[in-house]
């Protein structure tokens, strides 16, 4: 499967090509078979709002959609995701009308503070309106149990999501 | 140097490559055990080599035997299995549990029991479920229950060259509930502290057949057999819930790293249990 020389301690004996659909556009490189997907998102696409908290799975900080699914980018490496994989980010998310719906919520609802795990949450808070329209609020909370938030206590998280599903729900543009 | 990594699109690749690779080789299912470990000890040589592409490792399906599970199935795949809701529930609830949504996205069946945790929480449901591990590897294959699998304290019968490809469990019977629940301190994040699954098989308030499995109790996830007996052939009464917490208790093995709470867990886990048959008691 892989034939290029050279390896990174800890990256993998050669080297991987991969293409993949990232926020809509098709990107093919080549990478190291175990570079971190969070790390070929920042380094090699530019694409650094999806931060690094923890980097071991535990506080979602490093959210992003993978085929629809909310994954942590931290505990992905290049050769788990096959080609024509989709993956959405938070410039993605950014970019489509749900996004801006879930950020204006998000200040809204006061539920930003310092921010910093506000890129996660916001990836976290779209994996669960694209499949449930009209969550409870016990569907909110486990939507998000995987993100840490060390500032605002989840209550106003949860409101903003609340707000949001509402505002999504009566968007003209369907999702 | 560094590690090789294969990237297999079969069960036969992976197969071959597991026999043939260059030792130590190491199976990466979802990696989320096994990339936090890599943080702090990456691998350096041998051979990687990667599961989560192979379709027949992810199928969940009504077999003439029981149901199979794939180890590749994802907690994600758990959890919004119609037929696993149907006929092994407690399995669903506890996929439902594992950590959060994002790491139900990634982490495996397979990786959760292959990683040896007394705390793993798939491990009580398929235990209540008399599951079967189905192993392969170049030679052939071999079926262990679940309850030998687990040879000690981290330790499973997983022989050089093996896989795990799946799990065979068997369905509920009519007149089955089963019940699973996790005491931890962050649901998402903490590895359980306690966890007790049960599967009463009942004819009006008589209990036919009885499943109880404890996970973090013991070196391993176990089986509770005597209290299982004690509870079999007998009435939802009054005397019975009163008594089954303390059968359940006379199980427990606490371990070492988790001495300092043990009779709480131990404590807790009767009450568990007790909790379940009471609810069934008063749901008649
Ligand atoms: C933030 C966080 C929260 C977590 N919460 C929970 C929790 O609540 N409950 C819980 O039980 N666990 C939890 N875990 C642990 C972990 O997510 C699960 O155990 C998961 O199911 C592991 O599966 P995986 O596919 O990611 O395994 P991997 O990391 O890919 O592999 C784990 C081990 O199993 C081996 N392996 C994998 N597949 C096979 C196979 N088919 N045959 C043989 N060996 C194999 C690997 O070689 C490795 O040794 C958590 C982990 C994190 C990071
Ligand atoms: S950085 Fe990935 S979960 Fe914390
Ligand atoms: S706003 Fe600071 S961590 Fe959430």
């Amino acid at each position: 499967m892989n034939t290029e020389s050279a390896g990174e301690k800890g990256l993998g004996h050669g080297w991987i090509r991969r293409t993949w659909v990232v926020n809509g556009e098709e990107v093919s490189l080549s990478v190291p078979p175990l570079r971190r997907v969070l790390d070929i998102l920042r380094e090699e696409l530019g694409l650094t709002g999806t931060k690094e908290g923890c980097g071991e799975g535990e506080c979602g900080t490093c959210t992003i959609l993978v085929d629809d699914r909310p994954v942590c980018s931290c505990l992905l490496v290049a050769a788990q995701v096959p080609d024509g994989s989709r993956i959405l980010t938070i410039e993605g998310l950014s970019a489509m009308e749900e996004g801006r719906i879930l950020e204006a919520a998000y200040v809204e609802a006061g539920a930003v503070q310092c921010g910093f795990c506000i890129p996660g949450m916001l990836m976290a808070s779209y994996a669960l309106l694209r499949r449930n329209g009209k969550p409870t609020d016990a569907e909110i909370r486990e939507a998000i149990a995987g993100n840490i938030c060390r500032c605002t206590g989840y209550v106003k998280i949860v409101e903003a999501i609340r707000l949001a599903a509402e505002r999504i729900g009566r968007a003209p543009a369907g999702k | 140097m560094g590690v090789r990594v294969e990237i297999a699109d079969t069960l036969q690749q992976a197969l071959r490559l597991l026999a043939e690779s260059e030792p130590p080789v190491r199976l990466l299912a979802g990696g989320t055990d096994l990339l936090v470990q890599w943080r702090r000890d990456p691998p350096d040589s041998g051979t990687v080599i990667v599961l989560g592409h192979i379709p027949e490792l992810q199928v969940i399906e009504a077999r003439p035997e029981g149901i199979y599970i794939g180890s590749g199935a994802t907690h994600a795949a758990l959890r919004d299995s119609a037929l696993l809701k149907a006929k092994v529930p407690a399995i669903v609830t506890a996929a439902s549990g594992v950590g959060g949504r994002q790491i139900q996205s990634t982490g495996t069946i397979g990786g959760n029991i292959a990683n040896a945790s007394p705390a793993a929480d798939l491990a009580p449901p398929l235990l209540i479920a008399d599951a079967q591990v189905v192993l392969q590897s170049v030679r052939g294959e071999r079926k262990v229950p679940l309850d030998t699998f687990y040879r000690g304290y981290r330790e499973i019968d997983l022989r050089e060259g093996e896989m795990i490809v799946g799990f065979l469990v068997r369905p509920l019977e009519p007149g089955g509930v089963e019940f699973f629940r996790k005491l931890g301190m962050r649901s998402a994040h903490a590895i359980a502290k306690v966890s007790v699954a049960m599967r009463l098989v009942l004819e009006g308030r008589k209990v036919c057949r009885a499943r109880i499995a404890l996970g973090s109790l013991a070196e391993v996830p176990l089986r509770a057999e005597e209290a299982e007996k004690w509870l079999e052939g007998r009435e939802l009464s009054r005397e019975t819930i009163q008594e089954i917490g303390e059968r359940v208790r006379a199980v427990v093995r606490p371990i070492d790293d988790i001495r300092s709470t043990a009779r709480y867990r131990r404590w807790v886990a009767g009450n568990l249990v007790r909790g379940f048959v009471e609810s069934l008691a008063a749901g008649d």
